[in-house]
């Protein structure tokens, strides 16, 4: 299951990042490699075996619901690079 | 004044009998982490901070109204949030980003008046066996400078081991504290899962990442565990088990059943066989009973481990988009533009090849054949593992494959990079604690890690074995 550019690509733009052409190159080689190496898992059998998604075994950890303090609204936009303190500004994506 | 203190308890009672100024040995503290500034351990230091609790802390240690772990000087790895201080991760898409509040593993230590004595370098996002990965550049290991100190806690490891503070918290995703306190030769413990509440510790790989301990003696680690472990409400995964008393469980009983997996000794280094084999020999003789185990699904463990937090990773490091917080692209003409640009620019190297890989392998086609298959084979590790806990209390293995590696070696090649976490990740797949202790050096003087696993929530197995090995 080699990856391509193409792919390569397609896996980038759902990551939304950029890589020049010399990084592409690159990364199809070292994916390649570490994909070809996870196809070991290939051989061992896992029929009937269900996936364990989580080392824990809490289920379903419930407790009160007990109103807390929280953070502020100014340090909700402390971090923030474009903001008029009331909403966080982003370019127009509604025509 | 050098730090003439054996542990915690002797510096707590030098201070009682006004042997030790308090304040003096902060300021000990941070000559030496300016003196050793080449070693990039801290990526910020709180030397006002520092100094102004040290006298508050030692008026309360005179006034006998201190906490648990007051004077205890410890530096915190920069993935961990204490409010009004930077949390960068070492990464450049986090650089100007303060905390808004305290993880709550940092909170209780200054609840129990521990002095922070700052943040330290790392690699971004937790993602490295080297600290080589950092957006503050590499930490050299205090041991031999020309190598690297592990990762990802390097920075944590190296401040410890350099005599730059008296401990430091790490984070463990699949080796992270263990690595680096093995290259370094100090003791680094990583908690069974939910033993430490993770709340204000930045996300890498959720269902892996713990939060521990270095430290010079075991002690200290029992000490720390007592005040970091426990159920914490900010934390659903933090698990309501009792906390022991670890500071008690110091002394051996009855001696432990020590489990040998074959499958990690097969073609190790012939050194690090030997230290270990040493250990083992001298608990022989005090009677522990030593038998041989099979861990028949280690030879997918880095598979399965790269698989699933790489995947983790993808959908964890999706939050940082340059809109409510971190850095955003200068330049961009729409949305789209700017989440990649942000992205790229914000991002290093490794971390971007793991967002892809993570990407795709949860990606529509390939999900059953990675993602959906590594997390069957979770399972079949973990019941290893359980299985083997049927027969033996603790088991022994190498911490890494070989000691600490000369910088610069490894980079080339991630995939090699990542086989070097070969012992340690299995523990994370499991859930289960493991420490790592120093059991000798090799024959260039770099220290060598014995690494003990036990069964979940029974961390006093760990420091138990582990205190009579060091004593």
């Amino acid at each position: 299951m080699a990856v391509d550019l193409n792919e390569v690509k397609h896996i980038a733009e759902l990551a939304k990042l950029n890589f020049s052409d010399e990084e592409y190159t690159e990364l199809i080689e070292d994916m390649n490699n570490i994909l070809d190496y996870m196809n070991k898992l290939n051989e061992i059998n896992t029929d009937n075996v269900e996936p364990l998604s989580h080392p824990s075994d809490l289920f379903n950890e419930n407790r009160d619901d007990i109103p807390v303090k929280g953070i502020t609204k100014k340090d909700v936009f402390l971090n923030s690079s474009n903001n008029d303190e009331n909403f966080f500004i982003i370019p127009k994506i509604i025509g | 004044m050098a730090a003439t203190y054996s542990n915690f308890f002797s510096k707590l009672n030098k201070i009682k009998n006004r042997e030790i100024s308090l304040p003096e040995n902060v300021e000990f503290f941070l000559d030496q982490i300016n003196l050793k500034k080449n070693l990039n351990a801290f990526s910020f230091v709180f030397g006002e901070d520092a100094l102004s609790n040290a006298k508050k802390i030692e008026d309360k240690i005179l006034n006998n109204s201190h906490g648990k772990l007051a004077g205890l000087v410890v530096a915190i790895k920069d993935v961990l949030a204490v409010k009004d201080k930077p949390l960068t991760c070492s990464s450049n898409i986090l650089k100007n980003f303060t905390s808004v509040y305290t993880a709550t593993a940092v909170q209780k230590l200054i609840d129990e008046d521990a002095i922070i004595i700052g943040k330290t370098n790392c690699d971004e996002f937790a993602m490295g066996s080297s600290n080589e990965n950092s957006a503050y550049g590499p930490v050299l290991n205090p041991v031999d400078a020309t190598r690297v100190p592990g990762g990802s806690s390097g920075g944590s490891a190296a401040a410890v081991a350099g005599g730059l503070c008296d401990a430091a918290l790490g984070t463990d995703t699949g080796g992270s504290i263990r690595q680096p306190a093995a290259f370094c030769g100090i003791v680094g413990l990583k908690p069974s899962y939910g033993r430490v509440s993770r709340f204000g510790l930045t996300a890498f790989a959720s269902s892996f990442d713990s939060i521990g301990p270095f430290t010079n003696n075991i002690t200290d680690t029992a000490l720390i565990m007592e005040v970091l472990a426990g159920t914490d409400r900010k934390d659903n995964t933090s698990a309501p088990v009792p906390v022991p008393v670890y500071s008690d469980h110091l002394k051996a009983n009855a001696p432990l059943t020590i489990g040998i997996p074959k499958e990690f000794f097969i073609g190790l280094n012939k050194e690090i066989f030997d230290a270990i084999y040493r250990t083992i020999d001298r608990l022989k003789e005090k009677n522990y009973r030593v038998v041989e185990i099979d861990l028949p699904n280690t030879q997918y463990t880095i598979a399965v481990y790269y698989i699933l937090t790489m995947a983790e990773a993808s959908s964890n490091l999706s939050r940082y988009d340059g809109i409510r917080y971190g850095e955003r692209s200068a330049d961009y003409k729409d949305i789209d533009e700017l989440y990649r640009k942000t992205r790229s620019e914000g991002f290093g190297k490794e971390v971007k090849r793991r967002i892809m890989l993570g990407t795709y392998v949860l990606s529509s086609g390939y999900y059953d054949a990675y993602y959906n298959k590594a997390q069957k084979v979770r399972r079949l590790i973990k019941n290893d593992f359980s299985n083997a806990f049927k027969k033996v209390d603790v088991i022994f293995s190498p911490t890494t494959p070989y000691t600490a590696f000369k910088l610069g070696e490894k980079v080339a090649n991630p995939l090699d990079m990542y086989l070097g976490d070969i012992y340690t990740t299995s523990a994370n797949l499991a859930g289960i604690p493991a420490i790592s202790i120093p059991v000798g050096k090799d024959k260039d003087g770099l220290p060598i890690g014995l690494q003990i696993m036990a069964n979940s929530f029974n961390e006093e197995k760990l420091m138990q074995i582990s205190n009579l090995i060091l004593s």
